[in-house]
């Protein structure tokens, strides 16, 4: 092939014009051949550099594109974590839910952007309910750039006000907190405010773990147990046209709470509602003279002592005087009385001889241990400073062995009677579901063997007793039934009484301790016009105690197998001696 | 030779280019696919979290009642519909099995007839109170 022009490049000599002649190159040495000569060696240089950057270009493009990065994610990243919500949920000890917050659009207006307020406001006004129009035309035609006009709209509302095509309406991302359960849980969970701070309830006191946090807060409490528990206290209210009931029910071993309920109650949604009567924890902040369930504490603190044991006695045959007051019992057998015999027929005569003789500083120390001189600790808000008397004076110790003379919140009493029949260990009460298996630490405060004696004492009253009407087939109830006169300014309401029966189940090995209450209780033809514990709460606290059974896993025994009866006999006829005759 | 090269080399920065845009391509495709899968999570997420409120709603322990009430013959369960492992009785005695045969023998053996009738095990609850 053949072509025209310069011959191909072959070097850079080759490129140089050919028509100046040879005479242009210079002779070897001479100025012009080493010119030449550098700008070749330049050029070269130059080559070399460039060639050096595009390999450097082609290697970060290598390891760019090809080769993987350490940060780089292995694969495609999912979606970020659960949505945030300003306050965490609050579950049950089985995950149900108490309370979550919902995301919810507010409402708010750019007035600026309006063009007719009066319109606007004329059009929201049917789909605002609550709001009126002139309140809304006002806010509207504001000179500002921002006004909230509702917080938290149902999704139908903010349908309807999308629908208006209104410029300058506009959502904010709001939430509210909703609490699926409504009554239920009123008094444990209460309810938090618009600006998401908790204002009652668990939701008031752990409102920092509860603000902060993602993981769903759970409690101990059981909803099947706390519905069980509230529809009795309910059906109890209903039947003896009573103004209030309490209700508490609590492990006996970790002293977790597993149901609390405080009657009337008000809708956890709508705490606009509620009223200071129905907001009334009656079960932590309500202090009551809690009547003879203080025996069964009398009893374990003069066992204790060991001034007194099972076989001792005391003589009930005549009323005590002393200054202007007269103690008698209830219906009294006027004779000698065993112990088991005063907690059985509940004689204030023998609790008030029993608490003499173990001593006002005895007494005194032992209700400072199991925490009744001060306010009780749980973790709600309310918690009401029991009312001890002062100076303490012999009477005092008298009737406070029978519960009078001295308030305590139902609370203090299922705590203190939870290390009752655990074997002598109290441990602080708990809203908060322990992790299985755990049992937190506990002070001991009564011998194990006296816990012994007093499980068989609250049996005994269950199947002789007072208490008989509490007694279920399979599941060995035990407690003690009080009625006590509700006190007014300075005397006794005879025809106020404050029924109430607390124990727990099975008594051979106690798992669950608790306390149902009934306020005013009015005495009816099924209860032959009687509205004492024995009438009102006992038969209550048995109905709970066969239908929560079975949801907590409490299996039923045989009462009469030769175990049974031997864990739980009780001499009770025994000739009672005096703690001073010689043995 | 060198048109030769020179097209060899356009051929393979065209095919390169052409790959290049299709990865890319596909990469924005599943970028976006992606975006939208996290949407959709987001949103089912919320969701799920507003139906968890539902269903405790309508969970309420007080609603379940009247509709079992309703629509369900269910009672509480009583102490005497629980029983016990120990209330089952023990199968009775069966005298011990003959010694197995070698395999190949009992191949060729008849299996031997029953000599009682078989029984069951039988189970009573016993009367509570």
């Amino acid at each position: 092939m053949t072509r025209d022009g310069p011959p191909p490049v072959t070097d850079l000599a080759a490129c140089r014009p050919q028509t100046r002649g040879t005479a242009f190159r210079g002779t070897p040495g001479g100025p012009l051949h080493a010119a030449v000569e550098k700008g070749q060696s330049r050029l070269v240089f130059l080559a070399a550099m460039f060639s050096l950057a595009f390999l450097v270009i082609a290697g970060r493009l290598v390891d760019v594109t090809l080769m993987a990065q350490p940060a780089e994610p292995k694969a495609a990243q999912a979606a970020p974590r659960p949505t945030e919500t300003e306050r965490a949920d609050i579950v049950d000890r089985n995950g149900t839910l108490l309370a979550t917050s919902l995301p919810t659009p507010s409402l708010y207006a750019n007035p600026k952007v309006i063009p007719d307020a009066a319109d606007a406001a004329r059009r929201l006004a049917p789909i605002l309910v609550g709001s009126s129009e002139a309140d809304l035309r006002a806010k509207l035609s504001e000179d500002r750039s921002f006004v909230w006009l509702r917080r938290q709209l149902t999704p139908r509302q903010q349908h309807d006000v999308i629908r208006l095509g209104i410029p300058g309406l506009e959502f904010q991302r709001d939430e509210r907190r909703v609490y699926p359960q409504g009554r239920l849980v009123a008094h444990v969970v209460g309810f938090s405010g618009i600006d998401h701070t908790g204002l009652q309830g668990v939701e008031k006191t752990l409102d920092r773990q509860i603000r902060g946090g993602t993981e769903a807060l759970q409690l101990a409490i059981d909803l099947r147990v706390q519905h069980v528990l509230r529809d009795e206290l309910q059906r109890t209210i209903k039947e003896f046209n009573a103004i209030g009931a309490a209700g508490l029910i609590m492990d006996a071993h970790t002293s977790e709470v597993v149901g609390l309920v405080s009657l009337p109650d008000y809708d956890a949604n709508f705490p606009g509602t509620a009223n200071p009567d129905t907001l009334f924890n009656r079960v932590t902040l309500g202090v009551y003279e809690m009547g003879s369930v203080f025996k069964v504490l009398t009893a374990a603190m003069a066992i204790d002592s060991g001034k007194v044991n099972m076989a001792s006695g005391y003589d009930a045959s005549r009323p005590i005087q002393i200054s202007r007051f007269s103690i008698s019992d209830y219906k009294g057998k006027n004779r000698w009385l065993s112990l088991p015999e005063i907690i059985k027929y509940s004689s204030n005569i023998g609790a008030a001889k029993m608490a003499i003789d173990v001593g006002i500083p005895t007494q005194r120390a032992f209700l400072d241990k199991i925490g009744f001189l001060k306010a009780p600790q749980l973790e709600l808000p309310e918690l009401g400073a029991p009312l001890v008397p002062n100076p303490w004076r012999e009477i005092n110790a008298m009737t406070i062995a029978f519960g009078h003379g001295i308030s305590v919140t139902p609370l203090h009493v299922v705590a203190a009677e939870a290390a009752m029949v655990n074997g002598g260990i109290m441990r602080r009460p708990t809203l908060l579901k322990h992790s299985y298996g755990t049992n937190p630490d506990g002070v001991r405060v009564i011998k194990a063997r006296t816990s012994d004696d007093i499980r068989r004492l609250m049996r005994l009253v269950v199947t002789d007793g007072s208490g008989k009407r509490a007694d279920v087939p399979g599941y060995l109830v035990g407690g003690k039934t009080g009625s006590a006169e509700k006190a007014s300014g300075h005397s006794y309401r005879r025809k106020a009484l404050l029924s109430s029966f607390v124990g727990a189940f099975p008594m051979n090995d106690p798992q669950y301790v608790m306390l149902v209450m009934i306020d005013e209780p009015q005495g009816n033809a099924q209860s032959q016009g009687y509205a004492t514990g024995g009438w009102v709460a006992a038969p209550l606290f048995g109905r709970i105690v066969e239908r929560i059974a079975p949801i907590v896993g409490v299996k039923p025994v045989d009462e009469n197998s030769p175990q049974i009866r031997r864990d739980l006999i009780v001499q009770a006829s025994a000739p009672g001696r005096s703690p001073n005759a010689p043995r | 030779m060198i048109r030769i090269t020179l097209a060899f080399w356009i051929g393979l920065v065209c095919a390169l280019g052409y790959g290049v845009f299709q990865v890319k391509y596909e990469v924005q495709e599943m970028e976006s696919r992606i975006v939208q899968l996290n949407r959709g999570i987001v949103g089912d997420q919320q969701a799920i979290h507003v139906l968890r409120a539902e269903w405790s709603y309508l969970n309420q322990p007080s609603r379940l009642e009247a509709l079992n009430k309703r629509h369900l013959p269910l009672a509480p369960i009583t102490a005497a519909q629980i029983g016990r492992i120990d209330d089952v009785p023990l199968r009775q005695a069966v005298p011990a099995p003959a010694p197995l045969a070698p395999p190949m023998v009992r191949h060729t053996q008849p299996p031997p007839a029953p000599t009682r009738p078989v029984v069951g095990a039988t189970y009573t609850t016993p009367p509570r109170r």
